[in-house]
This record gives C-alpha cells, sequence and structure tokens, in this order.
C-alpha cells in the first residue's frame, strides 16, 4: 500500500517537474524564427564563409580543364571545352551543372585548379554560392546552363571551324613531310 | 525484402491458431525510425514469434563502391549513417590510410576527432529523443532537436554542410576552420552541460518514462556479445568494450575519458533504461574530449601530400572505429592494380542491433517492442546500406 501511494507520488512530483520546465519556455522568448519573410537580415549572410550552398562556374576563369567533371561522383556537371578565335587553350562550349543530381560534396571544387587570385571572395572557377534557395517545379529547371544554348551553339561552331582548319594544316604538313620522307605512315592531326 | 516463401522457411511456421493474429508492424510505421518492417505473430497482446525485415533501404553502398576510385567513394559513406556521417567519413578514411600508408597532420587529426565527436553527441541527442518519443513523449524529443541544431550550425562552419558532411579526406580534412569555431564550440559545451541537466529533469527523473524502460528487453553481456552487438548497446549490457578504448585511432589514447557501462541502475543491467543513460553518460564524455581537444589543438597544415591516384597494396584488410552506433568496419579488399577497390564491405553496429529483434521479441508485449527497439538506436540506412 505504502508503496503503491509512494509510486502515484513520484510520478506526479516528477510529471509536474517536467511541466515546470516546459511551462518556463512559455515565459522566454521563442528561439524558433519564421521563415523567410520575418528573417531580420538574409540568411545567407548569416551562414559560414565555406557553406556549401548552390553550385556556380565562373565562365570566364574556367579553363576547361574538365577535372570537375571528372571528379564528380555522380556526373552532375556536363561540359565541353574547345578551341577559340584569338585565345591560348580551351574556351568553354557548354557547361551544365544538374542541381538536382549533386550532393553537395566538394570533390569538384577540390579538383579546380583555376582560381582567382583575389584576396576577399577567393574562389576557384567552380565555387559554392551561399545561396541555397533553389526549388523549382520542373526537373529541367534544376539544370542550370551557364553559357547560353545559342551560345554554346555558336561556340560549338567556331571551335569546330578551327579543328576542322588544323585538320587541314595538319594533314598538309603530314603531305609535305611524307612527300619529304616518302614514308606511308598515317599520321592522326587535329585536336578538339 | 521477405518473400512468403523466405517467410516459410525462416519462421518454424506452425499453423496460425485461432488466437494467434499475424500484422505487420511498418515498413512504414512512426517508431521503425526508417522503413524496417517487424513481422510480428500476436496472442493477444504478446508477440509469440517475430521477423525483422530488412533491405527497404538498401542503395548498394558496397557495389557502388566497387566501381569509383577511393576518394571519390568519400560522400557515399556519408550516406551509410546519416546521423554521423563524419564518423563514417574517419571510418573509411583510416582504413584507407593505414593500407595506403598515408600521413595525417596533427592539426587535420584533431579537426577529425572534433567533427566526429560532435557528431556523437548530435547521434546520441536524436537517439535519447527519438526514444523518448517512441515511448510518448514528444517534447524531451523538440528539446533534444534543438540542441542538435546548434550541434548542425558547428559542423555548418566546421564542414560546409549541416548533414551528409563529406569532411575528411585521404590524409586530411577538407577545410580549415576560422578561430572562432572553437570560441563558438566552448560556449556550445557550457550551454549544453547545463542543458543535459534540464533534460534530465524531464525525462531522465520522469517515473512514466522509467517504468516504460526499467526492465524491459534485458541483455546479458554473454547474450549482447553473442549478438555481436558492439558499441553503447554492449557497454550497456556491462561490457566496458569501446574501441576508442581498447583500439585507439587518432589521437583518442592521449584522451580523459571514462567508457560508461551499464549497471543496471534502476532494474536490471542490459535493460532498455541502461541503454538509454549510457548515451546519456557518453555525451558527457564527448563534452569532456571535446574541451580536452580544443585546449590541445594547434595551428598547423590540415592535408598532406598524398598520390594523386591512390592504389591499394593487393589484400585486404579490415579496419574498425568506434561510430556512435557501436563498431565500424570497412573491410577493403584490393587487387593492386587499380584504383578502385575490388571489395568493400561495411559492418555497421545497427546490422547486429537487428539480429536481436526476433529473439528478444518473443514474449514481450506490442507496447515493449516498441520501447526495445527504440533503445537500441537502429538507423535503417546503417542496417542496408
Ligand atoms: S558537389 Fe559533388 S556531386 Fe555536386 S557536382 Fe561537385 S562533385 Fe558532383
Ligand atoms: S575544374 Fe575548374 S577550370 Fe577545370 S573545367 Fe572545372 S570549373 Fe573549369
Amino acid at each position: 500500500m505504502i508503496i503503491y501511494l509512494k509510486n502515484i507520488w513520484e510520478t506526479y512530483a516528477t510529471v509536474f517537474e517536467g511541466m515546470a520546465i516546459t511551462f518556463s519556455y512559455l515565459l522566454q522568448r521563442p528561439i524558433t524564427v519564421q521563415y523567410p519573410d520575418r528573417m531580420k537580415e538574409s540568411v545567407p549572410e548569416t551562414l559560414p564563409e565555406k557553406y556549401r550552398g548552390r553550385l556556380m562556374v565562373d565562365t570566364e576563369l574556367c579553363t576547361a580543364c574538365g577535372l570537375c567533371a571528372k571528379a564528380c561522383p555522380i556526373d552532375v556537371i556536363e561540359m565541353k571545352g574547345g578551341r577559340a578565335e584569338g585565345k591560348k587553350g580551351l574556351r568553354l562550349i557548354y557547361f551544365n551543372i544538374y542541381h538536382g543530381k549533386c550532393m553537395y560534396c566538394n570533390l569538384c571544387v577540390e579538383a579546380c585548379p583555376a582560381e582567382d587570385g583575389e584576396e576577399d571572395e577567393h574562389h576557384t572557377a567552380i565555387y559554392f554560392k551561399k545561396n541555397f534557395e533553389g526549388s523549382s517545379y520542373t526537373l529541367n529547371g534544376l539544370v542550370e546552363q551557364f553559357i547560353p544554348p545559342d551560345e554554346a551553339r555558336r561556340r560549338l561552331k567556331e571551335s569546330e571551324e578551327i579543328a576542322a582548319k588544323r585538320a587541314a594544316a595538319a594533314a598538309e604538313t603530314t603531305k609535305n613531310s611524307e612527300a619529304k620522307q616518302e614514308s606511308d605512315k598515317p599520321k592522326d592531326g587535329g585536336d578538339v | 525484402m521477405i518473400t512468403e516463401n523466405d517467410l516459410q522457411s525462416r519462421v518454424e511456421i506452425t499453423p496460425i491458431n485461432g488466437s494467434e493474429i499475424e500484422i505487420n508492424m511498418g515498413p512504414h510505421h512512426p517508431s521503425t525510425h526508417g522503413v524496417i518492417r517487424f513481422i510480428l505473430f500476436l496472442d493477444g497482446e504478446i508477440v509469440v514469434r517475430a521477423v525483422a525485415d530488412v533491405g527497404y533501404l538498401h542503395r548498394s553502398i558496397e557495389k557502388i563502391a566497387e566501381n569509383l576510385p577511393y576518394p571519390m567513394f568519400m560522400p557515399y559513406t556519408d550516406r551509410v549513417d546519416y546521423v554521423a556521417a563524419i564518423n563514417c567519413n574517419l571510418g573509411y578514411a583510416l582504413a584507407v590510410e593505414s593500407l595506403a600508408g598515408l600521413e595525417v597532420p596533427e592539426r587535420a587529426t584533431w579537426l577529425r576527432m572534433i567533427g566526429a565527436e560532435l557528431n556523437r553527441i548530435n547521434s546520441h541527442l536524436i537517439a535519447v529523443g527519438a526514444l523518448a518519443m517512441d515511448v510518448g513523449a514528444t517534447t524531451p524529443f523538440v528539446h533534444a532537436i534543438r540542441e542538435r541544431e546548434y550541434i548542425l550550425d558547428l559542423l555548418e562552419i566546421l564542414t560546409g554542410t549541416r548533414m551528409n558532411n563529406n569532411y575528411v579526406r585521404f590524409g586530411g580534412v577538407c577545410q580549415d576552420v576560422p578561430e572562432d569555431f572553437f570560441k563558438k564550440t566552448e560556449k556550445f559545451l557550457d550551454h549544453f552541460v547545463l542543458f543535459l541537466g534540464e533534460f534530465n529533469r524531464l525525462l531522465t527523473t520522469n517515473k512514466i518514462f522509467l517504468e516504460r524502460l526499467i526492465n524491459v528487453g534485458i541483455l546479458t553481456g554473454d547474450q549482447a556479445l553473442g549478438f555481436s552487438f558492439s558499441g553503447p548497446n554492449l557497454r550497456a549490457s556491462g561490457v566496458g568494450h569501446d574501441l576508442r578504448r581498447i583500439d585507439p585511432y587518432c589521437f583518442y589514447s592521449d584522451m580523459e575519458f571514462s567508457v560508461p557501462v551499464g549497471s543496471g541502475v534502476k532494474g536490471t543491467t542490459g535493460d532498455s533504461f541502461d541503454r538509454f543513460i549510457v548515451r546519456i553518460d557518453e555525451m558527457l564524455e564527448s563534452v569532456k574530449i571535446l574541451r580536452q581537444i580544443m585546449s590541445k589543438i594547434k595551428e598547423g597544415p590540415i592535408q598532406s601530400k598524398i598520390p594523386r591516384k591512390i592504389v591499394l597494396p593487393a589484400g585486404e584488410s579490415y579496419h574498425r572505429s568506434e561510430a556512435p552506433r557501436g563498431e565500424l568496419g570497412f573491410h577493403i579488399v584490393s587487387d593492386g592494380k587499380s584504383n578502385m577497390p575490388y571489395r568493400i564491405k561495411i559492418r555497421t553496429g545497427s546490422f547486429a542491433a537487428m539480429t536481436s529483434l526476433s529473439e528478444l521479441f518473443k514474449g514481450m508485449m506490442v507496447a515493449d517492442v516498441v520501447a526495445y527497439f527504440a533503445s537500441l538506436d537502429v538507423v535503417a540506412p546503417e542496417v542496408d546500406r
């Protein structure tokens, strides 16, 4: 009987203790905030420096080396580089990021060798923005084309022309050298 | 997933007599923490037989590993246990590093340990909160989740993401932290110790909560070892087995911390309450470890030079580390030629915990089934991988 009463007493005592704690929260300021319209400052500004938000590429900086695409485990990055008139090295033809697939793992960013030398906001050619709001109603909306399709088509054509020119030039030299050496070794010329 | 035929072969099916009914608990049940299914054969409210059905969350992570170079598999280890991602990263990194013979700079090791211990607290908060919710107390869960949110903020500074951090790299970590991170962590730890006091007043002393857990699902030390339990579940049964102590990795051998073991404070050793209280105690130990790390960490490089293409020597090796849900082991087989593993087998604590269910559920009430299962702190992705 005494144990029975003691149990009841203990139950009430501990339950009320818990209630007291819960009640004390009623008198405190709520820790929840209303997102997004009642925030004092925009959320991306409060995020730490290295926050992995949406993936971005700086098309000017990018050397189209393709290392990021190779480093990505799930083929999020679809890119192609090609020659351009009056530019040494490669230029981007297209660079698409499938945000819906990306798992924000940072491997591509670490692989990228192209960096801008600026002191503040220093970043590699492919980098994470702090912005994380990227929802879309369609799956295609999650594919971001950093080179617009028209421009990409133009660049592709240009690079193909250059490649064809070079191939022709290379063929010429091969012919010449063939003529000189009279060897019939086929040589592969031209590169894209 | 279990087909009808499997079921027949696995359970000694006696024709269900009039008083016995078969019910499915899950795959989508609020108390199963992910998609896990039990098939319970009930006599009234007592479980006569039970089958645990796993495989609903199978993502063939081990198979994916065979088709990816070693560094590219790192983000997938996050998904082995998403509640304690850095612990899984660390386990994998240690396994490969020990095989490839890679050096890790001192600061990187400290940072890894900070990540792992923060993740451990984070994971145990989920464990105790979800246990409370499963036995009917919603408020403590909200409190635990609130604290976890502070940890996620810290992890955000440390790694750049809140979950699935992909923080550890071979030979280091992916990024350094700003100096104010340590101040913030210090502040959080002070606050967290106070919070645990409040949490104990709110939940741990609550008579109703105690009654739901005490003497429910008792596992003796031998039994727990027999089910190959590890981690907090094994320690709750009175076996002081902690890999940070027994087989130290990183700098855990320099750390001063005690290994909490279950002693049947309220009921019998190895009951559900022991599993709960061991986790609470472990969070306090993690706080201690974090404070020591913070006093010892120094400036320095965070990444050593690693070869561009990692090829492990032919052979196999097993490396284990202490994750919040028990021993996390990576068994790596390499053919010595390619930069991808021949086979990776991941051993997780949750899977071992699942093996005990058919045995322990026998003779339990349905309500106790929920309490016992919640006290094991099983997360479904770790079971299936
Ligand atoms: S963050 Fe990871 S998943 Fe996303 S594009 Fe980069 S490498 Fe691929
Ligand atoms: S790794 Fe960097 S430079 Fe190379 S293609 Fe990717 S974004 Fe461009």
